[in-house]
């Protein structure tokens, strides 16, 4: 019996190192998923770390999704990186201008058809747009365009819409919202979620939830083809297995590659990474349920502990630039002139010392495998922060189990990031600086008065200097800690060919091709 | 006792092994004198440094450092003060329990037995590091969390091997005669079968020391261990996984002290029994 025992405990201890072995195993199952591909021209691959979860363009609600449906769908208006400046120009609309303070009419482009043949209306749009304002249908985007109050047909090309208040964020929203077709939506039902139908140079093959999605040429579509006959996403969340897949050629493309691997694929002759600057911004968000946190002099204490340069060189491998605003440059009314947040941990230990700082505890949360090196981060300025003696205690969970804490408020401060992809700074703001809002509890009537203003301004020049200073007065009060902005790093084989990075971390290669 | 050291002693392999667990448990009590660092000190100007860099103030990195700039040496060595204390606390809690309910158990028999054996099939039917997972993820993360755990877990071990020992010592005379004599229950369970029913645990308990390390090792590389600023040996298996082909050392060196640990304990114990169990 004794002996059984033994044995049994060996099992064990065996079976928990191979365990502890198989969660770095994963690697092996990228041979069978990326096929054998090399040399071949008319197919793409794309590694993409995360999966879509729906592909119904108005459920998506993810970077990767987004990316994947903008080469199956198109929106009315979309985002143009022009010289580095983000500008929004028509798509599906061929004119969109805006008639009176209220109103906004949009011209569709005339022969347009969406992939079961049907072609383009107003009537499509109108219902895109109806549908995700359906209360019922509880599509996150609803928040991109709520300001819509009526959507008037005028002939099939011709649309207007109407909006509650004057406002600038209409069109920046309508970019991130692809036009499906209402036949289909209604023909497939739930099938939809899988295979979407609209109007882009590229129709849905097959969906495979966790492991691809693949795509083919639309041969009718009513602008410049694709170059590809074929596009294949595959869904790689490890870091590790993307960078392995795109090692061994399996993918062309792998987004999302860790900064402590440039280097490693910078090096390989074989490979050519892609820095690019993004419209996200790291920070810490402060609680202002935390008696400590509602201390202006304690927020500032704890932002002057924070080396952000010696974050951003280190850990990020330089390939970013440490943050000096709440809003990212590139986005409208980015304030330009405000200096990098202070590093100096002297003047902060003598802040908690003035606001007679006790030692009690500072519950901080930080995701793992969301964003660049976002656990290390963490851990890192956990360290700084208690080398001024602040009493942290640090969780770090997976991105999907450490939202909801931070919603709750279970965390006195936390590490997000937060990107506006409506250019207009106003989207990502209202949920952490606008009274009603504010994630963390801050509350200014200045700024809600300020922020109500600059939406309802439609001139640039004017609502730039509003943002301007709504961004001097977060940079004193500092309801948030903005670090850096987030780099988007993308590998490709060498041979890949026409693909640009994109400001808004978007991967589209329907331009892109491998030639060996 | 002095017959068990001289028995101990003819066996070269438990010998050397029970010397080995010795000097972690000394390395474990004398952390902070042994440590050349802090371990939790960052210097991320330094990070990813090899074994063997000497740093501005003219210290020796001699394990290198890790991906924010600690120290791997001091931190393998405070990391062996989680993987003994958790062991150490699950195996004395869930021992107890495993102790108690195994004996209740088996000397009781009858409906007792029953109700506690199915209980105990219950949670053998159950993954072991399924349930230790869930509980944790419940709980939250501390090292008194992963001890209750890990106890909870493994107490079905002992109480299955306590049972059956005591079936087989119960009706034996000796223990006839002093029911006879009108011992009280208790008196006849913990005098004069306890005892009996040690050697055959103590072996379970140094079995359990090696799969409650490398379960503690498996919830810390899987984030629901300790809290991250406490050094472990498993959370340092998984820092260091993603570096293995830059910077393996971080990952290495932890590596191999669970081996030789697990394996210690694992010798140590085969040897025990061998000594405990002449049958």
């Amino acid at each position: 019996m004794m002996l059984k025992k033994t044995i049994q405990a060996s099992l064990i201890a065996i079976g928990l190192i191979l365990l502890l072995a198989a969660c770095s195993n994963s690697a092996d199952n990228v041979q069978s998923g990326g096929g054998d591909t090399r040399g071949e021209s008319k197919e793409l691959i794309v590694a993409t770390g995360a999966d879509p979860t729906s592909l119904d363009p108005r459920k998506t609600w993810s970077g990767p999704g987004y990316s994947i449906n903008s080469h199956i769908l198109e929106p009315l208006v979309f985002r143009e990186i022009k010289d580095g400046k983000v500008e929004i120009v028509g798509v599906l609309a061929e004119e969109f201008e805006n008639i009176d303070e209220y109103t906004w009419k949009f011209t569709l482009r005339e022969g347009v058809t969406f992939h079961n043949g049907v072609p383009l209306t107003a009537e499509s749009v109108k219902f895109t747009l109806e549908s995700i304002l359906d209360p019922e249908f509880n599509s996150p985007l609803s928040q991109w365009i709520k300001d819509i109050d009526e959507i008037i047909t005028e002939g099939d090309l011709v649309l207007y819409i109407k909006t509650k208040t004057p406002t600038r964020g209409l069109i920046g929203g309508l970019a991130q919202v692809p036009i499906v077709e209402p036949g289909a939506v209604e023909e497939l039902g739930e099938e939809f979620n899988v295979k979407p139908v609209g109007t882009g140079p590229y129709r849905i093959v097959e969906y495979k939830p966790n492991n691809s999605v693949e795509l083919e040429r639309f041969e009718k579509y009513w602008g410049k083809p694709g170059v590809n006959e074929r596009i294949k996403f595959m869904i790689m969340p490890e870091n590790a297995v993307r960078l392995a897949a795109l090692q061994r050629g399996d993918v062309h493309i792998a987004e999302n590659i860790p900064s402590d691997k440039i280097e490693e694929v910078k090096n390989d002759p074989n490979l050519d990474v892609y820095v690019t600057e993004t419209l996200r911004v790291n920070m810490f968000v402060n609680n202002f349920d935390n008696d400590w946190m509602q201390q202006q002099k304690f927020r500032e204490a704890l932002s002057l502990a924070i080396d952000r340069e010696l974050l951003v060189n280190n850990i990020l491998g330089g390939n970013t630039i440490p943050a000096s605003s709440v809003s990212p440059p590139g986005t409208i009314g980015f304030h330009d002139e405000l200096p990098i947040y202070e590093y100096n941990p002297e003047k902060a230990k003598e802040l908690l010392e003035e606001v007679g700082y006790d030692g009690s505890v500072i519950k901080m949360g930080a995701p793992a495998g969301r964003y660049a090196m976002d656990r290390q981060i963490g851990e890192a300025a956990a360290g700084m922060f208690e080398d001024v003696g602040v009493n942290i205690d640090l969780e770090i969970l997976e991105f999907s189990s450490f939202v909801p804490k931070t919603d709750e408020g279970y965390y006195d401060i936390h590490y997000i990031g937060v990107a506006d992809l409506t250019i207009n700074p106003y989207m990502h703001w209202i949920g952490y600086y606008n009274s009603e809002n504010s994630e963390g509890g801050y509350a200014n009537p200045e700024v809600d008065a300020l922020m109500e203003q600059a939406i309802q301004t439609i001139d640039d020049e004017v609502a730039i200097e509003i943002f301007k200073d709504i961004q001097e007065i977060l940079y004193e009060e500092k309801p948030t800690l903005p670090l850096y902005y987030e780099p988007h790093m993308v590998g490709v084989r060498k041979g890949v060919r026409g693909f640009e990075p994109r400001l808004d971390e978007y991967i589209i290669v329907r331009d892109a091709y491998f030639e060996p | 006792m002095k017959a068990f050291l001289l028995r101990l002693s003819k066996r070269k392999t438990a010998l050397i092994a029970l010397a080995f667990l010795i000097i972690i448990l000394f390395i474990a009590l004398f952390a902070p004198m042994l440590a050349p660092m802090d371990p939790t000190e960052q210097d991320i100007a330094r990070r990813l440094m090899p074994p063997g860099t000497v740093n501005e103030e003219g210290f020796i990195h001699w394990l290198g450092t890790d991906q924010l700039g600690r120290d791997v040496l001091s931190r393998v060595i405070y990391g062996s003060r989680v993987s003994i204390m958790v062991a150490a606390g699950a195996v004395f809690i869930g021992g107890a329990i495993g102790l108690i309910i195994g004996l209740l158990s088996g000397y009781s028999g009858k409906w007792i037995d029953s109700v506690l054996m199915r209980l105990v099939d219950m949670q053998l039917a159950f993954p072991f590091l399924l349930l230790a997972l869930t509980m944790v993820a419940i709980l939250g993360s501390s090292i008194m969390n992963v001890v209750l755990v890990l106890s909870v877990t493994s107490w079905i071990s002992y109480a299955k091997v306590v049972r059956s020992s005591v079936l087989s010592v119960k009706f034996l005379e000796f223990v006839e005669a002093t029911r006879a004599a009108g011992t009280s229950k208790l008196s006849i369970l913990f005098r004069h079968i306890l005892p009996h029913v040690m050697s055959p645990f103590i072996v379970v308990a140094s079995f359990q020391v090696a799969t409650l390390i490398i379960a503690e090792s498996s919830l810390s590389f899987l984030g629901l261990g300790v809290p991250v600023s406490e050094p472990t040996w498993g959370a340092m298996l998984a820092d260091g996984r993603e570096y293995m082909t830059d910077a393996w050392w971080i990952a290495i060196f932890p590596g191999l002290m669970l081996m030789l640990v697990a394996l210690c304990a694992n010798l140590f114990g085969d040897g025990l029994r061998d000594i405990l169990d002449p049958y």
